[in-house]
């Protein structure tokens, strides 16, 4: 990377304030609506959470074709980041 | 900053790191007392299993993809995460995060208890073997009570080459590697859209009948957190577990215990292929970084997006930031970025390392400039480049 100090211009910080506020604002109303008829949603989470999860755990029987399927778009993700991302990545030197 | 400010920082870091970990996983059932049953309702802002024993609150990601699964919107888990991220950016993966700790503590010790950890894994693994199934149809206790030594020595034969094959990967002297930040990209990418967003929507998963949390089944905190206590809690009697200081009548019951059931019998491939992902994913942390954080979690994913505009933030000012001349943030950075890079920010955790130890003091925390309106502060610039 060439010298910083002949490359960059001072410029005042980006203001997210706004951005903030909307968000916070977004967040609120996702919360609260969660929260509509008694809080349902919490019920919902605690009764799963008192369950014991056998996906979490590793029990039960296995889907191999589903896991194939995951392994298999992986390997595409992977892939297509071998011929488009790494080209990204060394032109902005990450 | 004065150097002893500094480093009391990293040490404040450390003890909240240890206090979330006990507190989100309940290792040490020393928050027993807690009413967790209330807890359970909520999704905590950090990865941590739901079927750990001991785990105060709900996973995030599991209530999501529990949602996701049923068909409806996760309203107030989404809302809760975000606004924790609107607030305080990725700032929970770097403090709060038991699973990141964990993390940073298998990096932190890779060169003197390396030893140590291997052999308990190894010890755990031989352990599970013997009591569940994990590949085989019978665990070798079973086969060896059977006396199918046939059977008996094959598997043991197996579960050598398996587990001597990631074992082995310890014994090879790797170098440190960092994860760059476009190849961690496609893969939090990856995990977050497929097995965490679209799977639990359209594919059903035989072993529970309905649709499924595919990124569990892949999850190693759960394997680390959930799927171990659990089995050894239950390879032993109930009565071996007692309350824990608790009144008799007391309304907490460690969970899992409440429903104490043989579960061991259950553990088999899909057991053994999340005992063996975390085996491997210790070895890569051993040579870098917080590479699941980094690449993997779908919740850090979530919260990263935040990061550009959140309340709390860490910048760097380019105007003075020596970049590759100095280095330092990359070398002391538990997430492996160089902050002054184009597209580090989202994979910024704020543990405010670099803020506390950046020798020029390029790197600051920052609050959003909205709040100068409230709170004047110097002017801080972020420097651009000329077009």
């Amino acid at each position: 990377m060439p010298e910083n100090s002949k490359e960059v211009v001072k410029a005042p910080e980006k203001s997210p304030g706004y951005i903030y506020l909307i968000a916070l604002f977004v967040t609120l109303v996702l919360i609260l609506w969660g929260l509509r008829s008694g809080g349902q949603e919490l019920k919902e989470i605690f009764a799963t959470a008192m369950t014991l999860c056998l996906s979490c755990i590793g029990l039960g029987r296995i889907n191999f074709t589903i896991l194939s399927w995951i392994a298999i778009l992986f390997v595409v993700f992977m892939v297509a980041y071998a011929l488009f991302g790494g080209k990204y990545a060394k032109k902005n030197k990450i | 900053m004065p150097r002893k400010t500094r480093f009391k920082l990293t040490l404040v870091k450390e003890r909240v790191q240890l206090c979330a970990f006990l507190f989100g996983t309940g290792i040490f059932y020393f928050l027993a007392t807690l009413p967790p049953l209330i807890l359970k309702r909520f999704p905590m802002p950090w990865l941590v299993c739901w079927s750990d024993p001991l785990a105060v609150g709900a996973c995030p990601a599991g209530s999501i993809q529990h949602f996701l699964t049923v068909g409806l919107f996760p309203f107030f888990a989404i809302g809760f995460l975000a606004l924790i991220a609107t607030i305080f950016g990725r700032m929970s993966c770097g403090w709060l995060c038991p699973f990141g700790y964990v993390q940073d503590l298998i990096y932190r010790m890779r060169e003197f208890t390396k030893w140590v950890v291997v052999a308990l894994l190894a010890l755990i693994v031989v352990y599970l073997c013997w009591t569940s199934p994990v590949f085989a149809i019978k665990p070798l206790r079973k086969m060896f009570e059977q006396q199918k030594y046939g059977q008996f020595y094959l598997w043991i034969g197996l579960y050598i080459v398996i587990f001597g094959a990631l074992f082995s990967l310890f014994f090879l002297k790797v170098k440190k590697f960092t994860i760059g930040n476009t190849f961690a990209n496609y893969g939090r990418f990856f995990f977050f859209l497929i097995p965490f967003i679209l799977f639990p929507m359209f594919f059903m998963d035989p072993a529970l009948g309905t649709k499924g949390p595919w990124f569990c089944k892949l999850c190693p905190s759960g394997t680390l957190f959930a799927a171990i206590p659990q089995f050894l809690i239950n390879s032993f009697p109930r009565d071996w577990f007692p309350p824990f200081g608790l009144a008799a009548n007391s309304s907490f019951i460690p969970y899992g215990m409440s429903s104490y059931q043989d579960i061991r019998s259950m553990g088999q491939v899909m057991f053994g292929l999340k005992i063996s992902m975390l085996i491997l994913l210790i070895w890569v942390l051993t040579h870098s970084k917080r590479a699941f954080c980094k690449f993997a979690c779908p919740i850090g994913f979530i919260y990263s997006g935040f990061n550009y505009f959140s309340a709390v933030r860490v910048v760097v000012d380019k105007e003075i930031c020596k970049t590759e001349k100095c280095n330092i943030c990359w070398k002391i950075c538990p997430m492996d970025i160089k902050l002054y890079n184009k597209g580090a920010t989202s994979h910024c955790i704020e543990c405010l390392e670099c803020v506390a130890r950046c020798p020029h003091k390029a790197a600051k925390l920052v609050r959003p400039s909205y709040l100068n309106w409230l709170f004047p502060r110097r002017s801080f610039t972020i420097a651009t480049k000329k077009s």
